[in-house]
């Protein structure tokens, strides 16, 4: 186990020095000097070639991506263009909104997905089933926006029992993480539903009724845990991704987090605070990934490494 | 300044259509036409209160030397204060910190400081201005201020290169006395020096912090300090008590909550927890604007004021068919700037020349028979056939992607000129792709927007011009011994008719020659709760926070 993870390890570490490097030479290929929009029209050249030098834009391509790499390995992610304060500053800011909403999220997801899956599956092609499926669509179908505005409008601004947008405390992150929870909880609803039919259907599942064992126990203990694994890949992707940040939720209620400063990075070419963000997402999902493997294990006995 | 309203994103932003779609057909009932805030009513101004407001993003600088965006630059007017300013919502210059004098023939600058401090108690003397002068001058700070002032002031080019320890212009004669000596005489100086680049900072606090704390933790004398800043959340101000100017502010806190989602904005407005959408130059979210001019509860909140600016169509004179005169002509009658309008919702004004009618100087109510279009695509193509182009050509319209309306204004004009045989693909780039491939001068046709930095048509003309900006700013490398000499002639003449008249005549030779097609002139929009008293909006400096008052209402 020891030796699968740090040999898992090392090829994370490789991943993110490919993405680095792809990330890198994309951003910088774009014909886009930073340096005339940092000091403004009224600037003379002497002054923007001064800039160029300071920023290091005057070097060839290689040897920039070989200071970055010796910068951040001392934990430097360099100094956004635009905002002028160094990226792990400005990442560091926002972390902890996107944990809070990425974390809220996903429970709700679960919350709200799992139960429905476990019921539609013991209650398979039944009224119940197509009700609950029915629910299922519409959330898969719904525009993220679309239901975070409604969510806004109607619990936020005519209701007034929480606020309509911004960034603060919990009370900021309700509406966000319940927007993404509704429309994404579908997902590991059928998801779910599938794999739990799968076993429902299997012989150690007929044993285990058998030898009479409550159903409770059959469900919770035999069938979940052994249908649980596609959704642990599923929700290891989905946390992950949603500490990258919630782009379209970020923006509908005006929370910031990563993914408006990503959005915003690449419309401004804003190239360190890209970086930044690729790497800061990357991370996460090669992170999770790891997890997720390591789980697999503890959950299901008969996977070992 | 270069249309550089930072408007940190909006990908999604559209979509505020829909959320106010919804709201409209809520119950809630119109009342009468809420009074409109522009002006301060008779009422007598009540002390105390807190403002809040939303705001699109962190303040990208608040250190003075750097601030030199939309979101920043107003924001700095808060905390700081400089030498003169501008009265009210006017373009008359008048003493901010200090009174003064103009002797040696324009080119002596003598500058009497008030009695005022920081909000550390450390007295303002007129080394709190030169240590600013310095600093925006310093190549290593980067600001956007210097052009502006190098090589104006004299000594200021030796500094900037490293040959003098100090700038030989910029003397104080004691404690309270400031000289700034020009090269020359200039009829826009003190207009330079209204600009938030040139306010007042302490020097020992400038030595005694490193540059990027400075940058986050302002120390000035302006009407507001500020109090706590916790990122991604909000910012709070709160009353300088010992603001120097008595009687104001009266407030006693503003707080900018951040949050740049149309939809949030325009629902915090209508809950009443915001008291203003847009208290500086970025204006309404274009996604709100319409939502509120069509809710008769909210339309008479909508203030609007033309803005010292205009979005052009960039015909460059060197590269392509628009080389050919005849050609750039042709293309002026391809465009029916009123198409424009309506696709800006109305937010905006015809342009028919260079400089905006809110221009104290320099606009032309009737033009010169050759310099004047109509639209009359037939006449166009006519003209286009005339230059050697009786089938048109293929062409690229470079945009960039700053604000929603850039393509917008790109594919309609993409579409006029399909009319008259001119097929263009539209390249939309970011930001600063768009400057860096627009200042090499090679972009044929490209939409761009100007924004004045001060009140003077030289800020027009001879910046986007005098053959000696090209290609940086004079991005269509517009060249013309005759306008260039006008121009240089206008840079040393003292204000009045006849330097107005240098200006009319050289915009009159430019556009007889068309390397603009000159679209329209943007309308600043901003909406203002009935409570909200004292707003008004200055077409140069965004400032009335200082003179706003809350008057006492139901919530």
């Amino acid at each position: 186990m020891i030796a699968y993870i740090i040999r898992r390890i090392g090829g994370s570490i490789v991943v993110l020095i490919g993405i680095s490097i792809i990330t890198f030479s994309l951003a910088y290929l774009v014909p886009a000097n930073p340096a005339r929009a940092i000091v403004g029209p009224h600037a003379s050249e002497a002054l923007v070639l001064q800039v160029e030098k300071q920023l290091g834009l005057n070097q060839p391509l290689p040897i920039r991506y070989v200071h970055y790499m010796e910068n951040l390995l001392q934990g430097n992610l360099g100094t956004s263009y635009v905002l002028d304060q160094p990226v792990t500053t400005l990442i560091g800011q926002r972390a902890g909104a996107t944990a809070q909403l990425a974390v809220t999220a996903w429970i709700g997801e679960l919350l709200i997905g799992l139960p429905i899956g476990i019921i539609s599956a013991l209650y398979d092609r039944k009224a119940v089933d197509h009700v609950v499926s029915i629910f299922a669509l519409i959330g898969i179908s719904l525009p993220v926006f679309f239901v975070g505005l409604e969510l806004m409008y109607w619990v936020g601004f005519r209701l007034g029992w929480l606020p309509v947008g911004g960034s603060g405390g919990f009370t900021f992150v309700i509406l966000p993480a319940l927007t993404y929870a509704i429309t994404g909880a579908a997902y590991y609803a059928r998801l779910l539903k599938s794999s739990m039919i799968d076993v429902m259907n299997s012989d150690y599942i007929r044993t285990a009724k058998a030898k009479g064992a409550s159903p409770n126990r059959v469900i919770l203990r035999h069938a979940l845990r052994n249908a649980i694994i596609p959704v642990m890949t599923y929700g290891g992707i989905d946390i992950a991704s949603l500490f990258g940040g919630v782009v379209v939720i970020e923006d509908v209620f005006g929370y910031s987090g990563i993914g408006q400063l990503t959005v915003q990075a690449i419309n401004n070419l804003d190239v360190p605070v890209i970086m930044g963000t690729v790497l800061f997402a990357a991370l996460f999902v090669v992170l999770f990934n790891l997890l997720v493997d390591v789980l697999y294990g503890i959950v299901d006995p008969r996977i070992t490494y | 300044m270069k249309r550089n309203k930072l408007r940190l994103l909006g990908v999604v932003a559209s979509m505020a259509m829909l959320g106010t779609a919804l709201a409209g057909c809520g119950t809630q009932t119109a009342t009468s036409p809420s009074a409109s805030g522009t002006t301060t009513s008779s009422n007598q101004p009540v002390y105390g209160g807190t403002l809040t407001m939303d705001l699109s993003s962190q303040f990208p600088h608040l250190d003075p030397a750097k601030a030199y965006d939309t979101t920043s630059d107003d924001a700095v007017e808060q905390f700081y204060n400089q030498l003169v300013t501008y009265q009210g919502a006017t373009n008359k210059i008048i003493p901010d910190l200090a009174t003064y004098t103009v002797s040696g023939g324009g080119k002596v600058y003598t500058f009497h400081i008030k009695k005022a401090k920081f909000w550390n108690g450390d007295p303002v003397t007129a080394q709190s201005f030169i240590t600013e002068f310095d600093r925006v001058l310093e190549n290593s700070m980067q600001s956007g201020g210097q052009g502006f002032v190098d090589p104006l002031i004299q000594g200021s080019a030796a500094y900037v290169a490293g040959h003098a320890k100090t700038v030989s212009g910029l003397k104080a004669l004691n404690q309270n006395t400031l000289q700034i000596t020009l090269l020359h005489p200039s009829a826009t100086f003190l207009y330079v020096l209204a600009m938030p680049f040139f306010s007042a900072v302490d020097p020992s606090y400038v030595a005694a912090h490193p540059e990027p704390y400075i940058d986050t933790h302002p120390m000035g004398t302006g009407p507001f300090e500020l109090a706590s800043y916790t990122p991604g959340k909000d910012y709070i101000l709160k009353k300088n008590p010992n603001y120097f100017i008595k009687g104001i502010p009266y407030l006693n806190k503003i707080v900018f909550n951040i949050n740049n989602s149309p939809s949030a904005v325009l629902f915090h407005f209508e809950q009443g927890q915001t008291g203003l959408i847009s208290w500086n130059q970025n204006g309404i979210p274009p996604e709100d604007y319409l939502p509120l001019m069509n809710n008769p509860k909210y339309s008479g909140d909508v203030v609007k004021q033309t803005e010292v600016a205009i979005n052009y169509l960039g015909l460059n004179t060197k590269v392509g068919p628009t080389a050919n005169v005849n050609v750039r002509r042709a293309l002026e009658h391809a465009v029916n700037k009123q198409v424009i309008v309506r696709i800006l919702d109305g937010l905006a004004v015809p342009a028919n020349q260079i400089i905006p009618p809110s221009m104290p100087a320099g606009y032309e109510s009737t033009l010169p028979a050759n310099a004047q279009y109509t639209y009359d695509p037939a006449l166009a193509k006519k003209l286009l056939a005339k230059a050697g182009y009786p089938t048109g050509f293929s062409t690229t319209i470079y945009t960039d992607n700053t604000s929603p309306t850039d393509l917008k204004t790109a594919e309609a004009v993409q579409q006029m000129f399909a009319q008259v045989g001119v097929h263009a693909t539209v390249n939309q780039t970011s930001w600063n792709t768009f400057l860096t491939n627009n200042e090499t001068g090679k972009q044929g046709i490209f939409t761009l927007a100007w924004f004045e930095d001060f009140p003077d048509p030289s800020d027009f003309l001879n910046t986007l011009f005098n053959s000696n900006e090209a290609p940086v700013n004079n991005s269509t490398n517009y060249s013309n011994p005759q306008v260039d000499a006008l121009l240089n002639e206008g840079a040393t003449m003292p204000a009045g008719t006849a330097r107005d008249n240098v200006y009319k005549q050289a915009q009159n030779i430019i556009m007889s020659q068309a390397p603009w097609i000159p679209l329209v002139y943007p309308v600043y929009d901003a909406a203002v709760q009935p409570w909200v008293k004292g707003f008004y909006i200055n077409p140069n400096l965004m400032d009335p926070l200082q003179n706003i008052w809350i008057a006492p209402h139901s919530s």
